[in-house]
Formats: structure tokens, C-alpha cells, sequence
């Protein structure tokens, strides 16, 4: 099945949002879905282009965007959502962060959205294969990965490896073609959602450093991704027991988890993201909690 | 400058690129460029960029077939072999 620029936009910036509170990454993410919904115009419907024209044109879009009120973002939100929905491609899930203990034990519901894995993955993985093989590339994946780069979304797709050929196969297509440049010279950030952005960056780059990791602890809420921990009896089990019962406790409450070994190391894939999985402990009024740690893994 | 062709048109053409077999399949870029180097999906390069294009018939019947050796246990060297001596 063939989706729009547009669903295509929305179904992967909206997984893993909060569905019930706006959170700056969501805003920044309906954003991107609107500028999604403009270029997706702008592409089909302006045939021959002017390059002069196309760059006015998009540009005044653009500002619309800057300025757009929270109830308009509300709306596009609204409306997102039910397309995917109607689609059967997302779905509203409780969200990982209640899993945690504090959260889970404190009784708190908290709602996240969830994108189709295999719509996800198909999605994200004929970007990566057209980008960073040789060839044309398409006016709809340079629209995405602008759309990537200015909601933030790059580092939850691409590892450091691959964002560094992203950018130099971009700075070609770019000059190579004037509306690719339009489009990829395109901004509609807000001034906290830049601070935002160029927070996630550095500490995308402290993560490249793995003794860093930790630093996700200080800092959840700021990407959508967070870290959390789930206590259990470990008493008379293994590390891959208390595993296993904590991909059982994820799955009861609505996420799918998938079990993975890269090398040496397991992983967990769930709802689309990777986490690294280890057995932990926490204290409460002085007295060992055991559990496993969840810690989003950044490739 | 180009358009994505629909899955409509993938559908009916002879020769898909490898994002076209991603699309079609949902398998991972990876691990398509990775049966394709290693000799077991077949593929024609074409331009001067030597791109790579498959046979889409072709191509997806061989990524059905390596699905199912994996399903059944076998691993990525024993399919070589397997599909080396076909």
C-alpha cells in the first residue's frame, strides 16, 4: 500500500509521543506533520515548477508554521492520528514510561502512540536504502529526511555512521538540484524547539562515547525514548529468567518486544526503538530494590 | 529530479532497485545488501554509477526461499551452500 508524504511523516514522528500531554517533542513533531502536508502540495501539484515561485511559496508556508497557535496543532494532531488510526497502522498503547516502577507503583496511566512495525520499518528502511545507496534520489525521501533533521527524528533512525553519509550525499543532491536546496534550506523550528534540538545533538554526540550512556538517567525528558527500570523477586533466577519476565510484563502492558543479540549482547527492540537490558538495583528508604534497567540504545 | 514510483508500478516491473525490494518485502536495507554481496540475491548493475537493479520475480522468490531456510534452522553459510550448488 502506497501512504502520502504526509502519513508517512506522521506515522514515524508520532511513535513513542505522549498521546494525552503536550510534550515539545510532539509539538515539534505536528509541526513537521503540517510542513509534511504543505510540501506534500507544493510536490504535486505545482508541475512545471519555478524554482522562484516554489521558494516563495514554501517559505510563507513555512512562517504559517512558526506561528501556528496550540489550538491549530491540537487539530492537525486530531486528525493525524485518526487517519493512521483509520489505516489500522497506529494505535495508542500505555506508554513505556509507566511501566517504570515509580510510575507503575504510584498507579499513574500514561498513553503513548504506536506506529505499525512493519509500516516503521518499511518506511524507514527504503529511506536508508535509497539514501545511502548510489542513484536518483526521490523529491518525497529528501522531504523526509528535511523533515528528520528539523523534527529531530534522525538519531532515533540513522546511527552516527550512516548520518554522516546522509549529510554528504544531501550537500551533493543539493547542489546538484534548486528545489532540493529550497527544501533542505527550509526551517520552521521555534526558538525552544531549536534549544531543544541542539541539546539532543549534544548529547547525541556525548552517547557516542557508550561510558556515557548514564547521562540518559538525568535527562528523559527530553527525548521520547526513556530510560526505566522494573523491579522483580529474583530470588532462585537467572539474568535470562528475569529477562524474559520483564519482556512478559512489557508485552502485558501493550508493547511488543522482541529479543536480540547483536555480538556479545542482548538487546530489546520495543515498539520500534532499541534498548540495552541489564539487571539492576535501586533503593527505597535504604532497602534494595532488584530489577532490570531499560536504557534506550543510540546506534 | 524523480518521484517514487507506487507499489503499483513496482508491481509490474521487470527490474526493482533495492529500496523498491524494501518496500515490497519490509526486509531490512541490511540485510538485503548483505544477501546481495554476498552472492545470494542476484542482482545487474546499470549507469555509470553502476547501480544495482534485481529482477523483481526473481528477486523476491529468492528472498522467500532464504525467509524459509532461516525459519527452518539453517544458517547463512549452509543457504550459500545450498543455493551455490542450485
Amino acid at each position: 500500500m502506497d501512504y502520502t508524504l504526509r502519513e508517512q511523516f506522521a506515522l514515524v514522528a508520532l511513535n513513542g509521543q505522549d498521546s494525552v500531554r503536550d510534550t515539545l517533542a510532539k509539538k515539534v513533531a505536528v509541526l513537521g506533520i503540517e510542513a509534511a502536508n504543505i510540501l506534500q502540495h507544493l510536490l504535486t501539484e505545482n508541475e512545471p515548477r519555478d524554482v522562484d515561485g516554489f521558494k516563495i511559496h514554501f517559505e510563507e508556508e513555512l512562517k504559517g508554521i512558526k506561528k501556528m497557535s496550540r489550538k491549530k496543532r491540537r487539530v492537525i494532531e486530531r486528525d493525524a492520528v485518526s487517519d493512521l488510526k483509520d489505516k489500522n497502522i497506529l494505535e495508542e498503547i500505555p506508554s513505556l514510561l509507566g511501566c517504570d516502577m515509580n510510575y507503575y507503583t504510584a498507579n499513574i496511566t500514561m498513553r503513548e502512540y504506536k506506529g505499525n512495525e512493519d509500516v516503521y520499518q518499511k518506511i524507514t528502511e527504503s529511506i536508508k536504502a535509497i539514501i545511502l545507496e548510489q542513484g536518483d534520489v526521490p523529491e518525497e525521501v529528501v522531504a523526509m529526511l528535511w523533515l528528520f533533521r528539523e523534527c529531530g527524528c534522525m538519531h532515533d533512525i540513522f546511527s552516527v555512521e550512516e548520518q554522516r553519509k546522509i549529510q554528504k550525499r544531501l550537500v551533493e543532491i543539493a547542489a546538484e538540484n534548486p528545489i532540493y536546496k529550497i527544501i533542505l534550506e527550509g526551517e520552521f523550528r521555534i526558538g525552544i524547539g531549536k534549544a531543544f534540538l541542539s541539546f539532543l545533538g549534544w548529547k547525541f554526540n556525548l552517547f557516542k562515547n557508550p561510558y556515557l550512556e548514564g547521562i540518559n538517567l538525568l535527562f528523559p525528558f527530553l527525548d521520547r525514548r526513556q530510560a526505566i527500570f522494573i523491579d522483580m523477586v529474583i530470588f532462585g533466577t537467572t539474568v535470562k529468567d528475569r529477562r524474559q519476565a520483564a519482556i512478559e510484563f512489557l508485552r502485558k502492558n501493550g508493547h511488543s518486544c522482541e529479543e536480540l543479540r547483536i555480538g556479545s549482547e542482548t538487546m530489546v527492540k520495543i515498539d520500534n526503538s532499541y534498548y540495552r537490558i541489564w539487571p539492576s538495583t535501586r533503593s527505597g528508604y535504604k532497602i534494595p530494590i532488584q530489577g532490570i534497567e531499560l536504557l534506550p540504545v543510540y546506534r | 529530479m524523480s518521484r517514487q514510483r507506487t507499489m503499483e508500478k513496482i508491481m509490474i516491473s521487470e527490474y526493482v532497485s533495492i529500496g523498491e525490494l524494501v518496500r515490497i518485502t519490509g526486509c531490512r536495507y541490511s540485510t538485503l545488501k548483505f544477501y546481495a554481496e554476498e552472492g545470494m540475491l542476484p542482482f545487474e548493475q546499470e549507469g555509470d554509477n553502476l547501480n544495482r537493479r534485481f529482477r523483481r520475480e526473481e528477486a523476491l522468490q529468492r528472498i522467500e526461499e532464504i525467509k524459509n531456510f532461516r525459519e527452518n534452522g539453517k544458517s547463512i553459510p549452509d543457504i550459500k551452500k545450498i543455493i551455490d550448488t542450485n
